[in-house]
């Protein structure tokens, strides 16, 4: 798997599973492929730089460690990644909470062109099932999602105790759910 | 909401958000080692979300990060085609000096007391807490690198009637390897290093218990489902 790293047109699972081999070059590779994507995700949920950029070296270290473990059963690479990102930027955002965040959604998070890693049709059937949602438990899911909105930044930000909040999210996942399974 | 798969896709759902509480959150994330139906659910969480991600802008890093992560994974000057398979990882917890913390990760984040302070290989340089749902450590092991030794130190462990509990230790991508029976309050010592040669990463590899029938598994292979299982977290060596 030595020149793995070397081409730009590898599949990300084959250059996972050189990372997973220890191979380096597929590692500088990897991050060239993924980082701004990665990047732009914990950013929006980590605003500040410093934690963001703290943040983004963590993961990449940690993929380094567990790439081996990459499944292909348990979804896409890009996804995998984006997981890791996400949780790790999560696990600092709450370590580090102070006080409740204002977190708002951009008017526009629905409306931009997917990017190649993403099937349009997958996208538009998201997007879709969102619509049909109640308008609050849509915007929860979104910004918890997109921003990190714990529950209590919710309950702050629409007067409701967090157990609505909870109940909300609850609600809202589950008739997601139902309506990304009925295509 | 009564019916426990909607509760069960709904937790996962929200870990997904990130919206659990922090002691909701940390349950989860051990029910997740001992749990194929929550990883599973989280996994489909997971991709039923993602393409809410293409919409985020792409930033490109600061291009100081890069460095900073080749820092954290040590052994700078490894060859990109790393002939050697031994991790990187691997050779800089070698130096790994004397243990000062334990029980990174999972258990780091809900911070429990362990009855007993637990032995540990000398300069252990691992450190992998097998436990069972959301529950206290059943069984402790320790790596030292240096000798390639590890300790095994059970915690008052039960076996189920006329089963025998059998220890695993699952190299990533690879088949279980018996490390032998383990009881009660056991403590042993036991040589790793002949499964570890071949370049594992530790941080990816699980060590699980099964319960098998008395004696051990028959074939080598264990033949029960995982009732505990724990991953090896580096200890910090600073």
């Amino acid at each position: 798997m030595s020149t793995a790293g070397g081409a730009a047109d590898v599949p990300l699972e084959a250059l996972l599973a050189a990372v997973g081999e220890g191979d380096r070059a597929a590692f500088s590779a990897l991050y060239a492929r993924t980082s701004a994507k990665l990047y732009g995700t914990i950013l929006r949920i980590l605003p500040e730089g410093g934690q963001a950029d703290d943040a983004l070296q963590d993961v990449y270290a940690r993929i380094w460690h567990i790439a081996g473990s990459y499944d292909a059963a348990r979804g896409r690479p890009i996804t995998w990644l984006a997981a890791i990102a996400r949780n790790r930027a999560i696990d600092v955002l709450r370590k580090g909470r102070g006080g409740a965040r204002m977190v708002t959604l951009d008017p526009d998070a629905l409306a931009a062109i997917p990017d190649e890693q993403v099937d349009p049709a997958v996208h538009a059937a998201l997007v879709q099932c969102l619509d049909t949602l109640d308008p609050l438990h849509r915007e929860c899911i979104l910004l918890a999602y997109l921003h990190g909105a714990s529950r209590e930044e919710l309950a702050v930000r629409y007067d409701r105790p967090t157990g609505t909040i909870k109940s909300w999210l609850s609600r809202g996942l589950l008739a997601l759910r139902g309506c990304l399974s009925d295509d | 909401m009564t019916d426990p798969h909607d509760d069960m896709a709904a937790t996962a759902g929200e870990y997904v958000l990130g919206t659990l509480d922090p002691t909701g959150r940390a349950a989860f994330a051990a029910r997740l080692l001992a749990d194929p139906a929550a990883r599973a659910a989280v996994a489909a969480w997971e991709e039923r979300l993602a393409p809410l991600l293409a919409d985020a802008p792409g930033v490109t890093p600061p291009a100081g990060l890069w460095n900073g992560i080749e820092a954290r994974i040590g052994a700078a000057g490894d060859t990109a085609s790393n002939d050697n398979r031994v991790s990187p990882v691997w050779r800089g917890a070698a130096i790994a000096a004397s243990l000062v913390a334990v029980l990174g990760g999972t258990l780091a984040m809900r911070p429990q007391p362990v009855a007993a302070p637990p032995v540990l290989a000398r300069g252990a340089s691992y450190v992998a807490a097998v436990t069972a749902k959301g529950a206290e450590p059943a069984l402790l092991v320790t790596i030292d690198r240096a000798t390639g030794h590890a300790v095994v130190r059970a915690i008052g462990l039960t076996a189920p009637a006329r089963k025998s509990l059998e220890l695993w230790y699952i190299g990533p991508g690879r088949d279980p390897r018996s490390l032998g029976l383990v009881s009660g309050d056991m403590r042993a010592e036991m040589p790793l290093a002949p499964m570890l040669a071949k370049g594992d990463r530790l941080g990816a590899a699980l060590f699980a218990i099964t319960a098998e029938p008395a004696g051990g598994a028959p074939a080598g292979a264990p033949t029960g489902e995982i009732l505990y299982s724990g991953k090896p977290m580096m200890v910090s060596a600073s």
